[in-house]
């Protein structure tokens, strides 16, 4: 299995597929105001991309499952399904901004701090990793409904990785020592030494090294492991076990187990 | 009190104001609000220490699914504070390893 499907299966997306697709570079590179690029691959229940849309660009859903379809003669890059999607799965690129070799993005953006004009930001790609820093030029809210799209300059040949930003720094830790699950008080290393050495299940992990166990019964650290596990091993996330779950599944005192009652 | 005013989409409704203790010592918050947020408003950021690696602990997942908040509650240990309301008087202290489950009858 090649590491595009391994981090596929592990929830980025690598390459274009139904839901997610590019577009024609011919439009794109013409088009002022740019061009939406949603990146949906996965059937939802979910059309506000289709319903916000004002020129209808985002076409009708005949099943509410669907992926988007766009058809990008009617797109204008408005943006106003960027500030929509709740999922934030929708950003506008316009390559005919600036200098040959810069290119704006239209990002949603829900944090604070709000960036403001003119500021420097860090640009961060698909699996949050800084790839190149960026200038913020516009910040709008297309729907007065506090739901931010923050226009940013970056390199030209970003644009296909750039898919958010960060206004200021955060102190990095060394991963392997990041405690995971929280209660048991185990390492991403140890679960990556653990997992490597064949322990690629939720349950068998369990037994070795007590994930899990703790108040939250996996609440906390299940999905980061199993995600590992699918890194790891390729197999897709949704097809690793998610262990056994035992009642109760959240802290219930003895006395109420005892008494009866619904508390 | 250090409270978040503005929020970018949240909107916040507070009920009265009450005295309660952490660690012995007096502070106010509002009835009816997670006890973790009123020590949050405080300025307190340890709610507990872990049994194992002695790391402190505090708001993780605030909505009662981490157990990262554990405290010692009335005399009661493990009270997930980030769920549970603020009443008047109430005593807080901040919970070492496991704690003790008090006796029968207490």
């Amino acid at each position: 299995m090649t590491d595009k499907e391994k981090f596929f299966n592990s929830g980025v997306l690598t390459e274009e597929r139904p839901g997610a697709v590019l577009p024609p570079q011919d439009l794109w590179e013409s088009k002022k105001n740019g061009l939406v690029i949603i990146e949906c691959p996965q059937r939802i229940p979910c059309n506000p991309c289709h319903t916000s849309c004002p020129t209808g660009a985002v076409l009708p859903f005949d099943d509410i499952n669907d992926t988007p379809r766009i058809d990008y003669s009617k797109c204008t890059g408005c943006a106003m399904c960027v500030a929509k999607c709740p999922g934030l799965a929708c950003l506008v690129v316009d390559l005919t901004y600036g200098g040959p070799d810069e290119a704006l993005m239209k990002l949603p953006y829900e944090i604070l701090p709000v960036p403001e004009k003119g500021e420097d930001v860090a640009c961060m790609n698909r699996t949050g990793q800084e790839i190149c820093r960026g200038k913020v030029v516009n910040v709008t809210e297309p729907w007065k409904d506090r739901t931010l799209v923050v226009h940013v300059v970056v390199p030209r040949d970003k644009v296909q990785d750039v898919r958010t930003i960060k206004v200021g720094r955060v102190a990095k830790k060394k991963e392997d020592d990041m405690v995971i699950c929280r209660c048991e008080e185990v390492t991403l290393g140890e679960i990556r030494e653990w997992i490597h050495k064949g322990y690629d299940t939720f349950d068998e992990l369990k037994r070795v090294l007590r994930v899990g166990m703790g108040p939250c019964q996996g609440r906390g650290c299940r999905e980061i492991i199993l995600r590992e596990v699918s890194k790891i091993t390729g197999t897709p996330y949704a097809l690793i076990p998610q262990g056994t779950i035992r009642p109760p599944v959240k802290p219930v005192k003895l006395g109420a187990l005892a008494k009866g009652g619904d508390k | 009190m250090n409270l978040i005013e503005k929020h970018p989409i949240l909107e916040f409704q507070r009920g009265r104001k009450v005295q309660f203790f952490f660690d012995g010592q007096e502070m106010e918050g509002f009835e009816g609000e997670p006890i973790a947020a009123a020590l949050h408003a405080n300025g307190v950021r340890i709610y507990r220490v872990t049994p194992e690696m002695k790391r402190p602990r505090g708001f993780f997942c605030a909505i009662g699914k981490c157990s990262s908040c554990f405290m010692v509650v009335d005399g009661v240990p493990n009270v997930r504070t980030c769920v549970t309301a603020l009443t008047e008087g109430m005593r807080v202290e901040t919970q070492t390893g496991k704690g003790l489950v008090p006796p029968v009858g207490a």
